[in-house]
């Protein structure tokens, strides 16, 4: 071995210990005389000090040393004397009697820091080097311990991972193949897969009841921001199940790698009917971080708004809002960039109607010209609405309505800081239609599939 | 074409609206949702062949076509296969989630291509000699 410690295990209790290190140059300081030098490998930084009193030929080539340099630094531990609180390894620093150059490097072309000068396709270019920060090694580190953690869980359930072929047939259903010509078979292909899923159920008529795998997928798609087109998923299956088994299995599994991995317990988790989560939520994937529920107006027997001439409402198949806490202050200004925010094209709504609950009891609204006070008062006390809240709501047909109201819903919940990184709030949605109409092709589609979550959070 | 390998099962109170209404027919399915993200996603499978064509035929595959597509898992289902279901999980997406919810997957990914879905540091996809091309049988 080139070294005796990593750079991050050194403390006080080892001063007067002789040790060699090995790692890259981070940075150089040169205090006149005195020179340090902090040298970093995967596990920390260390701060390793030469004295030309002392070694004049290890400080003459630690001066000639640049970033990223790879070295090894044979000396002793010592207390520092100007103690660094910042630095897990900062109470002490390392007296140099040997430095040996085992490789130089070039100048990198953006800075090994967290807070790196480099742009995304320099650091996509230098990707090794981008790989040396401390940022984007914990990310792989934690990939590894979650994929530990899934392992752990998965084995001590019977599960049995087993490998399944990834040059196999294409059938283009689903989203594109990557297709492989075959060389022995002229003018064929294979696909790579998109998932195992055909497999993983032979392997079930194979009566290998628990399967796992954590697998590269394939998909050729027009990429969109954050998606690759390979990608990888932990794929699992089990025979003899109703749903109700697979649910607690891998509640089982998400729960235990949260307290595994970052000392997390989930409470069980919550379910919601697709159907409840389109029609609280505008949305089958919803953010439970905080309520907002939509509070419809106009729905079955219910009209809140109903013949007073208001022509958006009155003819709209949806008229649903939000109740947001405390912003009846919100201006002129906030509200214009809201009503823009829902007018959007992606978004595509109208107008945006809001409902302002003053302090006295009284209402002011975009609408007062439309509505009595007495229509608003109705109004907000279907919201639960008291002093200080602002009602916001949207009108037109369902669908596009009620995704427009989701996505204001997870802006106003942004602005409130109400999607706290800090909090999980998992759930399951259970209940999805089978099929969906497709009218431009009059037939039905299969709605939910295998690989529908990758539609999450493009 | 279809949009979606269709293999998941349905609550057999439902049976009926296959002729009636298929959009009513609920899917014995479930998604995994974080925080507004759906980590994983799975469904109790059909199990048996003519559930299965039954399903193909309802997405408008001939007979023929199911056969050429799907015919070795149809005759799988008559050799005894068990009941069964599933999930599968974005492994990046839930490494992602599960530390400090961050968001950007490809920074859990030691060598991620970019929005071209290029490797820019290996200049890939690139092209390959005419020796290549002609062992494969390719223009």
């Amino acid at each position: 071995m080139y070294r005796t410690h990593t750079c991050g295990e050194l403390r006080m209790r080892d001063a007067g210990k002789a040790v060699t290190l090995a790692g890259w140059v981070q940075r150089v300081r040169n205090f006149g005389g005195m020179l340090f030098l902090d040298i970093r490998d995967r596990y920390g930084i260390h701060t390793i000090g030469f004295n030309p009193e002392h070694n004049a030929a290890a400080s003459q080539l630690a001066n000639e040393l640049g970033r990223e340099y790879v070295i090894l630094a044979m000396g002793k531990v010592a207390e520092r004397s100007n103690k660094n609180a910042q630095m897990p390894t900062g109470e002490i620093e390392i007296h140099v009697e040997h430095l040996e150059v085992l490789n130089a490097s070039k100048t990198p072309p953006f800075t090994i820091e967290e807070e790196t000068d480099g742009g995304d396709e320099l650091r996509m270019n230098y990707r090794y080097l981008d790989l040396r920060r401390n940022n984007n090694q914990q990310n792989l580190l934690h990939r590894h311990q979650v994929a530990r953690a899934v392992r752990e869980y998965l084995d001590s359930q019977n599960f049995v991972d087993i490998e399944t072929p990834h040059l196999i047939k294409s059938t283009p259903e689903g989203a594109r193949d990557f297709v492989v010509p075959s060389r022995l078979n002229p003018g064929q292909f294979y696909a790579l897969p998109q998932s195992p899923q055909t497999f993983k159920q032979l392997l079930m008529v194979a009566g290998y009841d628990r399967y796992y795998q954590i697998v590269r997928c394939f998909r050729d798609e027009d990429l969109r921001q954050d998606r690759q087109p390979e990608f990888t998923q932990i794929d699992c299956e089990m025979a003899f199940v109703r749903r109700e088994d697979v649910l607690h299995m891998f509640e089982g599994m998400v729960k235990f790698v949260f307290k595994k991995v970052r000392g997390i317990e989930l409470p069980d988790f919550p379910r919601m009917s697709y159907d409840d989560a389109m029609h609280d939520y505008g949305n089958d994937k919803p953010d439970l971080r905080f309520e907002m529920k939509f509070v419809h107006l106009k729905e079955g027997e219910t009209n809140l708004v109903g013949k007073r001439s208001f022509k958006p409402f009155d003819e709209a198949e949806m008229v649903a809002g939000i109740c947001v806490n405390g912003c009846a202050d919100y201006t002129r200004k906030h509200l214009d960039e809201l009503t823009e925010f829902v007018k959007r094209p992606q978004l595509g709504a109208t107008g945006l109607v809001y409902i302002r609950c003053l302090a006295d009891g009284t209402f002011k609204s975009s609408v007062d010209k439309f509505y009595t006070s007495e229509d608003l008062k109705n109004i907000a006390a279907k919201f639960n609405a008291v002093p200080g809240d602002l009602l916001l709501i949207l009108a037109g047909p369902a669908g596009r309505t009620g995704k427009a109201l989701s996505e204001l819903r997870l802006e106003m919940g942004n602005r409130l800081g109400l999607r706290r990184k800090e909090d999980y709030k998992p759930l399951w949605v259970l209940d999805f239609p089978l099929f969906e109409y497709d009218a431009e092709e009059n037939r039905w589609n299969a709605t939910h599939h295998p690989f529908h979550f990758l539609e999450a959070g493009r | 074409m279809l949009r979606t390998i269709p293999f998941t099962s349905w609550r057999p109170e439902d049976e009926a609206f296959f002729e009636s209404d298929p959009g009513k027919i609920k899917a014995n399915a479930y998604d995994i949702v974080l925080n507004g993200v759906e980590i994983g996603g799975g469904s109790i499978r059909i199990h048996k062949r003519d559930r299965q064509e039954k399903m193909f035929t309802m997405l408008g595959l001939t007979k023929e076509e199911a056969l050429q597509k799907f015919g070795f898992i149809l005759n799988a289902f008559e050799f005894g296969a068990p009941p069964h279901g599933g999930i599968a999980f974005g492994f990046d997406r839930f490494c992602s989630m599960t530390i400090a919810n961050q968001e950007n997957i490809r920074d859990f990914i030691a060598f991620p291509k970019n929005n071209m879905g290029r490797d820019m540091m290996l200049d890939a996809p690139g092209t390959i000699d005419e020796k290549q091309k002609k062992e494969l049988g390719l223009k």
